[in-house]
């Protein structure tokens, strides 16, 4: 009878116990960064991101009309005898705006492009991480178009990120305010060179820590990717706020605001190689200088 | 709540936590509050707890964040396991309390997601991701706790509707069926 019992409790004891290894198991395979992402996940993301897609793009369009329809409260009562006429008139102006703006979005983006020394790729973002935490997003890119982990991302103010793992045809991009990104920085105006980190649920703040104890950084210095590391040299990163000593009070560290707005990534470009006159002057071991001021995005807006 | 769990429904609510998490990775994003998204999965662990018992709550918890938890690539199984840690202590709790108090699902919101986050860093400390300083991290938690547990009542309502409807049934085992 005990045996029974004994066999019953461990039968019940199974199924909850298998759950927690696996689990277990799944953490301490993935915490680090992979080459490559498992079948099942990428089968995952790529059956789903259609659905991720529509979702996305359906909540956008519903929060466009609702912000719109607040300013248009005034010209509802003013012009209430022509609301039957022009109801389907303001329905069709609204998607048109929506396309003016986005043509504008384009041609900024376009724009920002054809000044890059490097090929690249547009891509629309398609989903966000869902959690408080961290910060990738989605991107409607993938292996099928040439998209390959580590390529730079970028937005015509600046970097955004950098691509983590491929799909077909998705990419998840890191952003620069994840708390695993670290992009290697330098302070334009002092050459001083430090690691950019993002925190979590920083929500956008970035923080630069410096290399050099008597590095010289002062509030609205210009930071952009040092080349030190994957990213390539001269990407706008963002401006110093406020500059201060570490907790322990060994290293200089700075607040840096990023160049782009994270939050409100719409379309992004994908860097995929550098021109072959970039690569010669980068191994000359020169400025790039021959190319446009280093990507100053500001330029363009 | 004891004896043998009506396997539909388990189903049911597995479904359901996948449908959640879908939908949570799609939209959470759009309705963020102050910079703050809502968590629909931890929500819907929480109140299935509540509602049908710490099994079944563990059960919707996992199932709802296997997908934000795929689609992320990293530290995989930390989702799954605090939604279903949090779904299994909130059916424990539930069963010592009056549930058609509307304050209860608005803590338990609450106090879900305070416990589910507190999980997840502690979980994420140990895979070695820092902890967030401690002044953003409190307000990052509290604000969301805040907007789950604003959000719990709706979705109680629905699964109390549920859970009447399967009592109704009459399945054998229904949770709570016969017992009040």
């Amino acid at each position: 009878m005990w045996k029974v019992g004994f066999f019953s409790r461990i039968r019940k004891l199974l199924a909850p116990a298998l759950t927690v290894v696996v689990l277990v198991t799944l953490m301490a395979v993935t915490a680090r960064e992979r080459e490559h992402i498992s079948r099942l996940e990428e089968v995952l993301v790529e059956g789903l991101a259609p659905v991720q897609r529509a979702l996305y793009s359906g909540a956008e369009a519903l929060g466009s009309g609702v912000r719109s329809l607040a300013g248009w409260r005034n010209l509802k009562r003013d012009n209430a005898r022509l609301q039957a006429e022009v109801g389907s008139l303001t329905a069709l102006a609204e998607q048109a705006r929506e396309t003016v703006e986005e043509n504008r979005r384009l041609r900024r983006l376009l724009g920002f492009a054809e000044t890059l020394p490097f090929d690249y790729l547009a891509a629309h973002v398609i989903a966000r991480n869902a959690d408080n935490w961290f910060s990738t997003v989605l991107i409607d890119l993938g292996r099928r178009d040439g998209v390959a982990r580590n390529m730079p991302v970028v937005t015509p103010p600046g970097l955004v990120g950098r691509v983590i793992t491929v799909t077909a045809d998705t990419a998840t991009v890191l952003l620069t305010s994840d708390p695993d990104s670290g992009a290697g920085a330098m302070i334009r105006r002092s050459r001083d060179c430090g690691v950019l980190l993002g925190e979590m649920g920083g929500q956008g703040a970035l923080t630069m820590r410096f290399f050099s104890r008597q590095a010289s950084v002062r509030e609205g210095d210009i930071v952009i990717t040092s080349g030190l590391g994957i990213l390539p040299k001269g990407l706008l990163l963002g401006t110093v706020r406020r500059v201060r000593t570490s907790e322990q009070g060994l290293l200089i560290e700075a607040d840096v605001e990023p160049a782009t707005d994270l939050g409100r990534l719409e379309e992004v470009l994908v860097l995929m190689r550098p021109h072959p006159d970039y690569m010669d002057v980068l191994e000359r071991g020169n400025e790039p200088a021959a190319h446009p001021p280093p990507l100053d995005m500001r330029d363009l807006q | 709540m004891t004896g043998v769990r009506w396997p539909k429904l388990r189903l049911f609510l597995a479904l359901i936590g996948i449908l959640t998490g879908i939908i949570e990775y799609g939209l959470a994003s759009h309705v963020a509050w102050l910079g703050i998204k809502p968590d629909f999965t931890l929500v819907l662990a929480v109140l299935a707890g509540l509602a049908f018992g710490p099994y079944d709550g563990a059960v919707a918890g996992f199932f709802a964040a296997l997908v934000p938890d795929l689609w992320g690539g990293r530290y995989l199984g930390v989702l799954p396991a605090v939604h279903l840690a949090v779904g299994f202590l909130a059916g424990i709790v539930g069963g010592r309390v009056f549930k058609e108090n509307i304050a209860v699902p608005l803590s338990a919101g609450i106090l879900g997601t305070l416990t589910g986050n507190i999980l997840a860093l502690l979980l994420y400390r140990a895979l070695g991701v820092p902890f967030p300083a401690v002044l953003p991290a409190l307000s990052i938690m509290l604000r969301s706790s805040l907007y789950n547990g604003l959000l719990a009542p709706f979705v109680y309502v629905v699964l109390i509707r549920l859970r009447t409807a399967v009592r109704a049934t009459g399945a054998p085992g229904t949770p709570g069926a016969g017992n009040g």
